[in-house]
C-alpha cells in the first residue's frame, strides 16, 4: 500500500515540477523580451481547458494509440530513474535500458503524426527524427564516456552513488566536458533554441502537432510537463549527484533556469544545420573526456 | 532409419515430390508444409540430443555429419523460418510462372543448409556450403529478370571467389596437421606458427564474411537480395545470410578456440578487435544507407546486413553475455524480419508494388500486416519492449564493459539510423494518405494472417521472456566450451536487465495513461482530407503525402561523407573485368588452327619455364 501511495506521490510530484517549470520558463521568457508574460499556473489553465474541450479531432486508432505511448512511455521513463520518492522498478533496468526508453515515446508520437496524413506533420516527424541523430548520438557518447570511467558499469544508482559526499565528488566537475555536451543534448532533447525548428510556435504549421487539438493537444502538454522532469532528473543524477527530496527539485530548477537562458540568447537552427552543429562541438567536447577517461 | 538421416534426407525427398506434384494447385502445397512440418516436428524431439554419422566418400575420406546441442539451435531456426516462410506464401494465391521449380530450389537451399550445420569436418562442411551457394544463386535468379541476373552473376562470381580461398585453406590445413576433423584440429593448431594462424583466417574467413556480406564485402547482397522474389527475398534475409555468422562460429570457438587469444599483440593489435572493426563498419555504414532507400525491400536487405554486425560483433567479445547476445541477436533478427517481409509481401500483392515512393495509408485497410510490421520494427530498431531490444543491449553492454569505446558508438550509431530508416518504411507504407487508387483494397486472407500473428507474440514473448531463448544459447555455450552465461527467464539479473518488470511497468504506465485519455471528452475520427492545409484545400485528386525524399536534412548532412564508396569502387572494378574478358573473349573465335597455335604456344611456354 505504501508503495501505491508512493508511486502516486511521485508522479504528482513530477507532474506539479514540471507545470511549474513550464510557468516560470514563460516567464523568464517574457521578462527578456520585455513582456510580462502569463500567470505562473497558466499551463495548468491550459491543461484543463483542452482535456475539457467537446471537440475532440482524431484520424484512426494509431493516433489514440500514438498519445498513450506517448504519456505511457514518458512515464516508463520515470519509472526507471533513481529518484528520491519511488525506486521500485530501479533495479530492473540499467542506464543504457533508459536511453532506449526514452525513444519509445517519440516513436509512439511518430506513428500517431503519420496516421494523421498532414503532410505538415510528416515534414515535422522528419526534423524530429534528423535531429534525434544529432542529439541522441552526443548523448550516448556522453553515457559511454561515463561508463568507462565507472569501469563499465552503467548501473544507474551506481553513478550516483559516486558522486556522494558533498560538491567535489559530483561528475561536473569530474568531467566538465562531457556535462557541457550533456547539457546542448538536453537542450535538443527538450526542444529549447536553438534545436526548436520541429516545436516551436512559428513553425507550427510543419510541425508534428499540426492535427492534434483538444485532449490530444492536452495529452502533449502533460507529457511535457512529465518530460522535462525526466530529462533534467536524469541530468542532475548524471552531473548533480542526483538528490534527496529537499534538495532534487531546487536543483532540476536550476538547471531548467541555465537552460532557458541559454535559450534566450540563441536564434532558431535549420535541421540540418543543428545536426552538424551536433556533430561538432558537443561532440568534440564529449569527445575529450571520453578520450581522457579511456587513456587516463 | 535414425533420426539424423531422416533430416538429412526429408529435405531432398520434398525436392523430388515437388517436381512430381508439379502442376497439381493446393496438393503441392499440402504435401510441402507436411514435410517441413515433419522435419520441425523430429528436430523438437531432438532437443538435447545428440548423434552423428559418417558417409563414405573417396579413400580415407568421409563426410560427417552430427546433430548435438550447437548445430540443432541453427537447425531449428533453420527449419522454423522455411516452415513458416512455406506457410505465407503458399497459403497466399499466386501467379508464379514455374511454380515445382520454386519449391524444389526452396528445399534443396534448406538441405544444404542443414547439411553444413550438421557437419563436423571441413570438407563436409566445404561440400555443403557449395551445394547451398548454387541454390542461393537459384534462389536470386529465379524470376528471370535482368536485374536479378545480373545480382545473381555477381553472386555466384564472388562465391566461387571465396570458395576457391576456402578449398586452398583446407589444402593447407590438411597438408600440415593431417586432419580435416574440427576438434581434431583445434589441439593440432596449438603447435603452429601465429602467420599460420594467419593464413587459415583469411583463407576461411573470406567466405564467411562474404557470405555474412560485413563489410568490405558486402557490396553483392542488396542487388542480389532485393531483386529476387519476395518469398525467396524472405528466406534469404531471414535466414540465408546468417550461415557467415554460424561460419564465423566454427572459426572462432571450434577450430580456433583459444588460440584466437594467441594471435596479436595485446588489447588493440589483436584478431579480436580486427573483427569487431569489420563489425563495427557492418553496424554503421548499412544501418546509416537504410533511409536513402527508396524500395521496402532493398531497404531490408541493407538493414540484413546492417544486423549481421551486431552478431559478428557479439561473437567476436566472446564474453558470455556477448556470445549469448550475438547468437539470441541470430534468432531476434530471423524473427522480426521475417514478420517485416510477410507485411511487404501481403502490400506488395495487393497493390503490385514495394516502392515507397508510391505508397501510403493502408492502415485503414491492412491493419494487422500494420500491427506486425510496427511491433517487428520496434525489433529492429532495438526499442525496449521487444525481442532485438535485448539482444542488441547485450552487445552493446559487452562492449562497454570489455572496454571497447568506439565500436560501442558505432553500434549505438547504427541503431539510430535504424530507427530513421524503419520509420521511413512503416510511414510511407501504411500512414500518410491513402492513395486512390487502393481505396478498395482488402484484407489479406486469414491463412496469411495466422503467422504473422504467430510471429508477433514470439517478437514480443522473447521480448519478455527472453530465458526461454538462453536455455539453448547456453547449451550452444557449452557444447563450444566457452563461459555459461547467467541468466533467469526475464533476462540477467547480475546485469540487472529484468525484461519482466519493465514490460509490467509500460503496462502499468500506458493504463494511467489510458486513463488520461478517458478523462478527455469524446473524440471524433474524421477523413484524411479533413486536415489542416494552411487555408489550402485537399481532395482526392491532390496527392500530398510526404513521402519522396523523406530526410532532406539528413541527406544534406551525409553527403560529404560519401557512404557508398565502396560500390563506386566495386562498379569500376567490374567495368575494369568486362573491358579486359570483353578481350578475351576474341579467343573463342571458333577456329580451329587458333586453338591449336595456343596449345602449341603454351606447351612452348611450360617447356622453357621448365628448363628455366
Amino acid at each position: 500500500m505504501n508503495l501505491v501511495f508512493n508511486g502516486i506521490a511521485y508522479l504528482f510530484i513530477a507532474f506539479s515540477t514540471g507545470i511549474f517549470l513550464m510557468g516560470i520558463g514563460r516567464k523568464i521568457v517574457a521578462r527578456f523580451q520585455r513582456r510580462y508574460g502569463p500567470p505562473l499556473v497558466q499551463p495548468l489553465y491550459d491543461i484543463l481547458k483542452l482535456f475539457t474541450k467537446t471537440t475532440n479531432i482524431s484520424h484512426g486508432y494509431m493516433m489514440d494509440v500514438a498519445i498513450i505511448m506517448l504519456l505511457g512511455g514518458t512515464l516508463l521513463g520515470l519509472f526507471f530513474f533513481p529518484n528520491p520518492w519511488f525506486n521500485y522498478f530501479v533495479p530492473s533496468a540499467d542506464f543504457l535500458v533508459l536511453v532506449y526508453l526514452l525513444l519509445f515515446p517519440s516513436l509512439g508520437m511518430a506513428m500517431g503524426v503519420g496516421e494523421a496524413a498532414n503532410p505538415n506533420g510528416s515534414i515535422g516527424i522528419s526534423r524530429a527524427l534528423s535531429m534525434l541523430v544529432g542529439y541522441d548520438f552526443v548523448f550516448l557518447v556522453v553515457t559511454v564516456g561515463l561508463a568507462m570511467a565507472f569501469n563499465g558499469d552503467t548501473f544507474f544508482p551506481n553513478i550516483i552513488s559516486a558522486q556522494q559526499g558533498g560538491i567535489l565528488n559530483w561528475n561536473i566537475l569530474h568531467f566538465p566536458f562531457l556535462t557541457i555536451a550533456a547539457f546542448l543534448t538536453l537542450m535538443g532533447m527538450l526542444g529549447k533554441k536553438p534545436f526548436e525548428v520541429m516545436v516551436a510556435p512559428h513553425e507550427i504549421a510543419t510541425g508534428p502537432m499540426v492535427e492534434f487539438g483538444g485532449k490530444y493537444m492536452g495529452f502533449l502538454f502533460l507529457q511535457h510537463s512529465f518530460a522535462l522532469f525526466l530529462e533534467l532528473g536524469i541530468f542532475v543524477n548524471l552531473f548533480l549527484g542526483g538528490g534527496t527530496w529537499y534538495s532534487f527539485i531546487p536543483k532540476i530548477i536550476v538547471v531548467f533556469v541555465v537552460l532557458l537562458l541559454t535559450n534566450v540568447m540563441w536564434s532558431r537552427f535549420r535541421t540540418d544545420d543543428a545536426v552538424r552543429f551536433f556533430w561538432k562541438y558537443p561532440l568534440f567536447f564529449a569527445l575529450i573526456d571520453l578520450i581522457r577517461v579511456v587513456i587516463v | 532409419m535414425e533420426a539424423i538421416k531422416v533430416i538429412l534426407i526429408l529435405p531432398l525427398i520434398a525436392a523430388i515430390f515437388s517436381l512430381i506434384l508439379g502442376k497439381l494447385k493446393g496438393l503441392r502445397e499440402i504435401v510441402n508444409m507436411l514435410f517441413s512440418g515433419w522435419i520441425l516436428s523430429i528436430l523438437i524431439q531432438l532437443y538435447n540430443k545428440s548423434s552423428s554419422i559418417t558417409i563414405p566418400f573417396f579413400n580415407s575420406f568421409g563426410l560427417n555429419f552430427s546433430i548435438n546441442n550447437f548445430s540443432w539451435f541453427f537447425l531449428i531456426l533453420i527449419n522454423t523460418v522455411a516452415f513458416l516462410t512455406l506457410l505465407y506464401f503458399s497459403s497466399s494465391e499466386n501467379n508464379r510462372k514455374n511454380t515445382a521449380f520454386f519449391y524444389f530450389v526452396f528445399f534443396l537451399k534448406v538441405f544444404g543448409m542443414n547439411a553444413v550445420v550438421m557437419a563436423t569436418d571441413l570438407l563436409s562442411f566445404f561440400i555443403s556450403w557449395e551445394i547451398m551457394s548454387i541454390f542461393t544463386y537459384f534462389m536470386i535468379v529465379y524470376g528471370g529478370k535482368k536485374a536479378s541476373m545480373d545480382a545473381g552473376r555477381r553472386y555466384i562470381v564472388l562465391s566461387i571467389l571465396g570458395s576457391m580461398f576456402f578449398l586452398i585453406g583446407m589444402i593447407t590445413i590438411y597438408n600440415n596437421t593431417g586432419t580435416l576433423d574440427y576438434m581434431k584440429l583445434r589441439v593440432q593448431l596449438s603447435f603452429f606458427s601465429n602467420s599460420f594462424l594467419w593464413w587459415l583466417v583469411f583463407s576461411l574467413g573470406f567466405s564467411f564474411i562474404l557470405k555474412s556480406a560485413a563489410l568490405p564485402l558486402h557490396f553483392w547482397l542488396p542487388d542480389a537480395y532485393s531483386k529476387a522474389e519476395t518469398a525467396f527475398t524472405t528466406f534469404l534475409i531471414s535466414i540465408s545470410a546468417r550461415i557467415g555468422i554460424y561460419g564465423f562460429i566454427i572459426l572462432f570457438y571450434i577450430i580456433l578456440g583459444p588460440n584466437m587469444d594467441k594471435m596479436g599483440y595485446g588489447h588493440f593489435f589483436s584478431f579480436r578487435y580486427l573483427m569487431l572493426w569489420i563489425a563495427g563498419l557492418t553496424m554503421l555504414v548499412p544501418n546509416f544507407l537504410l533511409f536513402l532507400e527508396d524500395d521496402a525491400k532493398r531497404m531490408m536487405s541493407w538493414s540484413a546486413i546492417g544486423q549481421g554486425g551486431y552478431m559478428l560483433a557479439g561473437l567476436a567479445i566472446g564474453t558470455p553475455l556477448a556470445v549469448a547476445g550475438g547468437l539470441f541477436h541470430v534468432v531476434n533478427h530471423a524473427l522480426y524480419i521475417l514478420l517485416i517481409l510477410m507485411a511487404i509481401y501481403a502490400v506488395e500483392k495487393k497493390t503490385g508494388t514495394t516502392n515507397l515512393n508510391e505508397l501510403g495509408g493502408l492502415i485503414k485497410k491492412m491493419p494487422i500486416s500494420f500491427l506486425g510490421m510496427l511491433i517487428a520494427i520496434i525489433g529492429l530498431a532495438g526499442i525496449p519492449p521487444m525481442n532485438g531490444f535485448v539482444s542488441k543491449w547485450m552487445i552493446y553492454k559487452s562492449l562497454i564493459s570489455e572496454k571497447y569505446p568506439i565500436i560501442a558508438l558505432m553500434a549505438f550509431l547504427g541503431t539510430i539510423g535504424t530507427i530513421l530508416g524503419v520509420y521511413k518504411m512503416i510511414h510511407n507504407i501504411y500512414l500518410g494518405q491513402l492513395r486512390e487508387e487502393h481505396e478498395n483494397i482488402k484484407m489479406s486472407p486469414s491463412l496469411m494472417q495466422i503467422p504473422m500473428i504467430v510471429l508477433m507474440i514470439f517478437v514480443w514473448g522473447l521480448g519478455v521472456f527472453p530465458g526461454i531463448a538462453f536455455k539453448p544459447i547456453v547449451d550452444v555455450q557449452r557444447f563450444l566450451g566457452l563461459p555459461l552465461l547467467k541468466y533467469n527467464l526475464g533476462g540477467i539479473p547480475f546485469e540487472h536487465l529484468n525484461m519482466i518488470d519493465i514490460n509490467n511497468a509500460m503496462l502499468l504506465a500506458l493504463v494511467i495513461a489510458f486513463i488520461f485519455f478517458l478523462l478527455g471528452g469524446k473524440r471524433i475520427h474524421v477523413s484524411q482530407y479533413n486536415n489542416y492545409a494552411a487555408g489550402h484545400f485537399l481532395d482526392k485528386n491532390i496527392p500530398f503525402n510526404y513521402n519522396y525524399n523523406f530526410y532532406p536534412s539528413m541527406e544534406r548532412v551525409i553527403k560529404p561523407f560519401n557512404l557508398r564508396l565502396i560500390n563506386y569502387l566495386v562498379r569500376d572494378i567490374e567495368d575494369w573485368f568486362k573491358i579486359l574478358s570483353g578481350i578475351i573473349r576474341h579467343f573463342y573465335s571458333g577456329h580451329l588452327n587458333w586453338y591449336v597455335l595456343s596449345i602449341f604456344a603454351c606447351l612452348v611456354i611450360l617447356l622453357i619455364g621448365g628448363m628455366l
